[in-house]
């Protein structure tokens, strides 16, 4: 009995301990802790039986694709090309077009208007809408950068005021999480095709979505040339 | 065994012992008579008493109540000085003549700290105060309360029956009573004045107590945020005379001032912001209801002085009961109804006052029922406003301001001169309750008054500028297409009827948003926003309904356009810019049209193979909200996907839409909604579904 007891206690006691151990430190063994990585930049490869857990705000959560894609000896960024595609695809609802000039000038410039603010367009705070201006000089830079052209009627959007010679916009309700996997090909020497996939929910089971973009080199840099989404 | 288990018993008859030594020491009464600091916590539940001292009293998440006197009693010269901290509460016995704190004659309180108590008064008593008799009494067999002084917290005094909610109780006059800092809600109860004396007599015997022979004594206001009230439920908001009408308890009280048949011999409000509603008959600021018996009332004692300078921001009002022309005439600011006269009134300094008076009596002056001294209309003996006060007065059927006071000192620079002043004989023309019409050297001008409103206003002090310039400032009426809003760049959102205040000359950018429908109305009762008519007479019964709710918060969809508006300073410029997407408005008629300019775009929603029994929903404006309603066409108007779907949407907003047959969803697409290129001065757009 009083060798059982003290067994007993032991275990008791090593229970305990174990149990204030996790209380005071405060951690969920069964979460996984984020890094610094997972909050800036494209996760690396999470692999299946790990994943992100949600945070506060609004990011973009990607899985797939390990390495940037390389386009005419350029590293291009498959993370930042999911993103344009979702932000294109469902945030512009501009889901297929051959050529960026195919883009109607309103839903261009706005995009535009919202990169000259905000790289992406998923963290945009919904609750703080606010009023920016921006130059003809800006958004056509912006055109350029994002896809390699600025032949757009640039004045004729909604979003100019010709009185004032400036471009005026609400900033848009764009905040929210994008979930996906994404993989990428090179199609040509200075083309790729990336693929993502978007999810509804950060552990990836309902589709939202599917988007292609065709990527190439110009002057550089990575541009976008068409979309494919559904 | 037995002994142990004897032991055992006894342990547990003293633990059990304990909870009942504890309860009993609870009862009974905590007795302060030395001086010193003192915390009471949560732990003491029972009456206090404070003696002849000088001490401090921190109540720390205090719950004070008391069955048969005051829950706490400050009394024997005591000046005791109240620390809030955390959430206090104080009761007095609903049925035993008792305050909450109760204040003695020759002692006085004053209450600090950032902390917050909820104070209610007992039978006859204040929250805060006196209690009183049920007798009316003359002054020298009166109880009398001492000196209230509070310079920070946050109060809720809730009077008990016929009592103050900060003052004295039933039949007893008020004393000293000074607010320097702090929010305080004062309520009064059954006749008593929120701020002020209880219910004082409905006439009674000169020898005895007759109207006037009770006194509001001295209530001095150097800052804080006051919001008075003759009951708790009555509101505050003035824009809405009918609902203020339809609350009024009906108490013959002021706000601030005298209970009923109280006189307000000295109000003086040198700062803060002060809201106070008077009751059938009652001052918003000043006198209590009186009488018409001439027998019962003493116009040798009946005074009123009210004297509002410094910064100040003052709020009066006066309801009309139930909407009965007997149950008004108090002054905003001045007499109750039954009166002799409106006393002297200054308004002076930087003041910026709201007078809003209900029937048969000016917002600032003396009530217009007939005199109980000798059956004429009753004058104010004397009323000085400033040339820099800042004053909005509304009377529903007198003059804003008493005209016809013996003394009145107002600036003849302004006085008739310009557009900033008005009173009811230069508008008796009148006829439309909503817009008022009047003339003035400037040409016809009109001006919005508050619901139910049938007369007059005035309004001065041109605010300037840092340059020293005028800035005039006016209202803005809004009109939006159907379920639509226009949210203005500090994020205020405005609905069809609403007005906001804007600077003439001044440049406002907005943008247009959405409802979410499922927000909407649907019984007809308008819970939310003013009606639509108020600027859009021509609408439809059904265009009447109300329109839903946008928010920064994702119920609805705001645009991406920035539009403009500007009131010129002429009364004929008028011009919208489709190109600028800006509109000038006259200052004769500033009322911002959204909904006849190409603000928003209409989609229609059909289905290549036909309509029948097809639906279409739209994240965050039409679609199910899931939450289970009777099976009514109401219902299934706003709150489900609907067929052949037409709905107005803000330009630059991408929407999800969502195709169902018989209510099953078949499919989803996104929209980003713009003008039609091809069509440009379309204002709708046509979608079909490929189903």
């Amino acid at each position: 009995m009083k060798h059982f007891s003290l067994k007993t206690l032991s275990l008791i006691f090593v229970f305990v301990l174990a149990a204030s151990v996790f209380s005071a430190c405060g951690v969920d063994p069964n979460v996984k802790q984020e890094d610094d990585r997972a909050t800036s930049d494209y996760v690396v490869d999470t692999g299946e039986d790990t994943q992100e857990t949600e945070r506060e705000g609004y990011h973009s959560y990607g899985n797939g694709k390990t390495d940037p894609v390389k386009i005419g000896g350029v590293d291009v960024s498959v993370k930042d090309f999911a993103v344009r595609s979702y932000e294109l695809a469902f945030m512009m609802a501009q889901k297929n077009f051959d050529k960026p000039t195919d883009i109607p000038v309103d839903a261009a410039v706005q995009y535009a208007f919202s990169h000259v603010y905000i790289k992406d367009l998923n963290t945009i705070t919904n609750k703080a809408m606010q009023y920016r201006d921006a130059t003809e000089k800006q958004i056509r830079d912006t055109l350029k950068a994002y896809f390699g052209t600025d032949d757009f009627d640039v004045t004729s959007s909604v979003l100019y005021n010709p009185e004032k010679k400036i471009f005026e916009m609400w900033i848009p309700q764009y905040g929210t999480n994008i979930y996906y996997t994404v993989d990428a090909v090179n199609v040509s020497s200075d083309k790729a095709e990336i693929t993502s996939t978007f999810f509804n929910e950060l552990k990836r089971s309902t589709m939202l979505g599917r988007a292609t973009v065709t990527v190439a080199v110009q002057d550089g840099k990575p541009v976008i040339r068409s979309l494919k989404a559904e | 065994m037995k002994k142990i288990i004897s032991v055992v018993m006894v342990l547990l008859l003293l633990v059990c012992a304990i909870p009942m030594a504890v309860s009993a020491e609870e009862a009974q009464v905590t007795i302060i008579n030395e001086a010193g600091s003192y915390v009471i916590d949560a732990s003491q539940s029972g009456p206090v008493d404070i003696d002849g001292v000088k001490a401090t009293v921190t109540l720390s998440d205090a719950q004070v109540s008391s069955k048969g006197r005051s829950a706490i009693l400050v009394k024997g010269g005591s000046d005791v000085t109240f620390v809030l901290v955390g959430d206090s509460s104080v009761s007095g016995d609903a049925d035993a003549y008792s305050c909450g704190i109760e204040v003695e004659y020759g002692s006085k309180v004053s209450f600090e700290g950032e902390g917050t108590l909820r104070v209610t008064g007992g039978l006859w008593g204040a929250a805060i105060g006196s209690y009183g008799t049920d007798r009316n009494i003359p002054a020298e067999e009166r109880v009398k309360v001492g000196e209230i002084t509070i310079n920070s917290g946050n109060i809720f005094a809730y009077a008990g029956r016929r009592g103050s909610g900060i003052g004295s109780g039933y039949h007893v006059d008020a004393n000293l009573i000074t607010i320097n800092g702090g929010v305080i809600y004062a309520y009064g109860n059954e006749c008593g004045a929120g701020i002020g004396t209880g219910y004082g007599t409905s006439g009674g015997a000169i020898g005895v107590a007759a109207v006037g022979d009770y006194s509001a004594g001295r209530i001095v206001i150097n800052g804080g945020e006051i919001y008075a009230a003759t009951k708790w439920d009555q509101g505050f908001d003035y824009s809405d005379l009918a609902a203020l009408n339809a609350n009024d308890p009906g108490t013959f009280a002021a706000g601030i001032g005298g209970g009923y048949g109280s006189a307000a011999p000295d109000i003086e409000i040198n700062g803060g912001k002060v809201v106070a509603i008077g009751s059938c008959g009652g001052a918003g600021i000043g006198g209590g209801r009186g009488t018409s018996k001439t027998a019962q009332y003493n116009s040798d004692t009946y005074k009123v002085n009210v004297k509002i300078g410094g910064n100040a921001d003052v709020t009066a009002i006066t309801a009309n009961s139930r909407s009965k022309e007997y149950n008004s005439g108090g002054a905003a600011i001045g007499s109750g109804r039954g009166t002799h006269t409106g006393g002297s009134i200054e308004i002076t300094g930087n003041a910026k006052v709201v007078a809003v008076s209900a029937t048969q009596a000016p917002a600032i002056g003396a009530s217009k029922q007939k005199s109980p001294v000798d059956g004429a209309t009753p004058i104010a003996d004397s009323i000085v406003i400033d040339d820099n006060v800042d004053l909005y007065a509304v009377s529903a059927g007198s003059y804003a301001v008493d005209k016809d006071a013996a003394s009145l000192s107002i600036s003849p620079e302004y006085f008739g001169s310009s557009d900033r002043w008005f009173f009811g004989e230069d508008a008796v023309a009148i006829t439309d309750i909503t817009n008022v019409k009047a003339e003035s050297p400037k040409g016809e001008m009109t001006y919005t008054v508050p619901t139910g409103s049938v007369s007059l206003w005035s309004r001065i002090k041109p605010v300037q500028d840092e340059q020293g310039a005028e800035v005039k400032k006016t209202t803005l009426g809004i009109v939006t297409p159907l379920a639509m809003a226009v949210r203005f760049e500090d994020g205020s959102v405005y609905y069809s009827g609403d007005s906001v205040e804007v600077e003439i000359g001044k440049d406002y950018h907005f943008q247009m948003c959405c409802v979410d429908w499922s927000t909407r109305d649907t019984n007809g009762e308008k819970k939310i926003h003013k009606p639509y008519e108020t600027f859009y007479p021509a609408a439809t019964a059904s265009q009447h309904v109300n329109h839903g709710i946008y928010s920064d918060d994702g119920i609805g969809l705001a645009g991406t356009a920035v539009y403009t508006v500007r009131i010129s300073d002429s009364y004929t410029e008028r011009s919208y810019d489709e190109a600028t997407k800006t509109f000038v408005l006259p200052k004769g008629d500033r009322v911002l049209r959204t909904d006849v300019n190409k603000c928003f775009m209409a989609y229609r929603f059909h289905f290549s193979k036909g309509d029948y029994n097809k639906q279409t929903g739209i994240d965050k404006v039409v679609y199910d909200t899931g939450i289970e309603h009777e099976n009514t066409l109401e219902d299934f108007r706003y709150n489900k996907p609907l067929e052949s779907l037409s709905v107005n949407l803000p330009l630059g907003s991408t929407v999800t839409a969502k195709a169902y047959k018989n209510y099953e969803f078949i499919a989803d697409a996104d929209v980003f909604v713009e003008i039609d290129s091809e069509n440009p001065d379309r204002s709708y757009t046509d979608y079909y579904w490929p189903y």
